[in-house]
């Protein structure tokens, strides 16, 4: 028997001491006194052997390879593989991140198969979906460029209105003025072939000028050239008759035509006198139509109250409709040819796609 | 931005938004409404526009207008987490497409609209950021949970299949 301080070692205690021994958990001293109790029992000697060869020791072999990915201080670790693989996928990392990536990727398949799920979460753009009309998106700047003018432009711009008004105004005036001298010279016409079938019958071209009352007048005319001097004298007839003689010599005096207009301008009361002219050759017209009507009834044509009716229902029915047709239809193409002019010169369009007028301003294209 | 730029943008991006739209919408008729109305805002300021800037302009615009829109018609329902209740029926183990836009529909709406921004257009965090008035990190942690979802979701499904 032997001592270990203040512990007695015995065959009743040894295998405590013998644990205690292979544990390392004894002294020097201790252990010395453990292996003399062994040497001095020697059919425990195997029993303590085996105790000590129950014991692991550390195999040097073993060692962890490829531990970089321990350290936290490096860009891509077993800590956040996750998110520098998302960041990957997004594309917020720098070519050399990149490359740490795919390096530390390729070096584990755990991490490989994830970058490999991860990939698949990303959505490719769908070609075939498009916007249905584009059209409608499409825009065109339709600004009108407004040009700010001083009192001096917009005084010659008022004086241009002012002269192309007046000479408007002019020119529509001067139109009335030929219609109505177009009548009259109709009746002057009127009138010298009348004077001409008193001095002679017998001109061809002044019969054409009654080319409107066409069968009547050649009938008559035929009878005056078969019967000359029948025809002078139904003439005269006429003449006295339906025609006062003052009218007769209103038109001998009308063969100067301007001073004919000036007297119907100045005098209105005149403008009888060219009624009188409708009137004259419309009586004519009916004497040739009904000759012998009116050598029965030469009451009913020969009053003047009558004349003032025909003359009021002729001419509106003759003139005045062609003449504010004409006036209308000038004013409307003059407006719409400078319409054209203005839209080809600028490449403006004066109306938008509603057909809105664009008013108010003034385009002018810097094109 | 001129007329020119302008319209050179409709032709370039008008399908771009419409796509990012009417993902997020699924509705051809909304979808094309919110894009007419996101242009003709930007025909309307087209002169204080930049023309380098219009397309995040644009699509700034849209995705206000669509969330305008929601708010408004309030057709889909605003979902922040992700719908779990999957069933997966007769589904053909090689359409991954088809299981991605099932997965995407089941995201919530601002993160679908991250991942189309990311995935459809490839903006940045910023840029994303600058869109969606979030900022970056928002950005980042929403489309990293979003992505994780989606991924979470092949898996699940995979493992059906």
């Amino acid at each position: 028997m032997s001592k270990i301080e203040n512990m007695i070692i015995n065959r009743h205690n040894y295998e405590e001491c013998f644990i205690l021994y292979w544990d390392n958990e004894l002294s020097a001293s201790q252990k010395q006194v453990v292996e003399n109790f062994v040497k001095e029992n020697q059919d425990l000697e195997e029993e303590f052997t085996i105790l000590g060869q129950t014991r692991f020791v550390p195999d040097n072999n073993i060692q962890l390879e490829k531990k970089e990915f321990l350290l936290n201080n490096s860009f891509i670790n077993i800590t956040n593989y996750e998110e520098q693989l998302l960041n990957y996928i997004d594309d917020e990392v720098t070519a050399d991140q990149r490359k740490e990536i795919e390096r530390f990727t390729a070096q584990y398949s755990v991490v490989k198969q994830e970058l490999s799920l991860l990939q698949k979460t990303k959505l490719q753009p769908e070609a075939e979906v498009v916007f249905p009309d584009k059209s409608i998106l499409y825009r065109r700047d339709e600004k009108v460029r407004v040009i700010s003018m001083t009192w001096f432009r917009v005084a010659v711009a008022a004086a241009i209105i002012l002269i192309a008004g007046f000479a408007t105004f002019r020119l529509i005036n001067s139109k009335n003025g030929d219609t109505s001298s177009f009548a009259k010279i109709d009746n002057t016409k009127d009138q010298l072939s009348d004077k001409k079938t008193d001095q002679s019958i017998s001109n061809p071209s002044e019969k054409i000028s009654k080319d409107t009352k066409n069968d009547l007048v050649n009938t008559d005319k035929k009878s005056t050239n078969e019967q000359p001097t029948d025809k002078k004298n139904l003439k005269r007839t006429d003449d006295e008759a339906v025609v006062p003689n003052t009218l007769i010599a209103k038109r001998e005096n009308k063969n100067n035509l301007p001073e004919e207009r000036k007297n119907i301008n100045q005098q209105p009361d005149n403008m009888n006198t060219t009624g009188d002219g409708i009137i004259a050759e419309a009586t004519v017209l009916i004497k040739k139509d009904d000759r012998t009507a009116q050598a029965n009834q030469p009451d009913a044509i020969n009053t003047g109250f009558e004349k003032s009716d025909v003359t009021l229902k002729a001419n509106p029915t003759l003139y005045i409709p062609e003449q504010e047709e004409r006036e209308k239809g000038g004013i409307k193409e003059f407006l719409r040819k400078t319409t054209r002019v203005f839209e080809r010169r600028t490449r403006i369009q004066t109306t938008t796609d509603d057909n809105k007028l664009l008013v108010g301003a003034f385009a002018v294209s810097l094109k | 931005m001129t007329e020119r730029e302008y319209n050179e943008c409709v032709t370039t991006y008008a399908d771009n938004v419409y796509r990012f739209i009417l993902k997020n919408l699924r509705n051809e008729e909304d979808a094309r409404d919110v894009v007419q109305t996101a242009f003709e805002k930007m025909w309307i300021h087209h002169d204080e526009v930049d023309a380098s800037k219009s397309k995040s302009y644009l699509f700034t615009v849209a995705y206000r207008q669509m969330i305008d829109h929601i708010r408004k018609v309030k057709r889909i329902q605003l979902k922040e987490e992700f719908n779990e209740n999957v069933k997966v029926q007769n589904r053909p183990a090689n359409n991954l497409k088809k299981i991605l836009d099932e997965a995407l529909a089941r995201l919530g709406e601002t993160q679908r609209t991250l991942v189309l921004l990311k995935d459809y257009e490839g903006y940045s965090y910023e840029e994303i950021g600058q869109i969606t008035n979030l900022s970056e990190s928002q950005v980042k942690v929403y489309l990293h949970r979003a992505r994780v979802q989606l991924k979470e979701y092949l898996v699940k499904v995979e493992n059906v299949i």
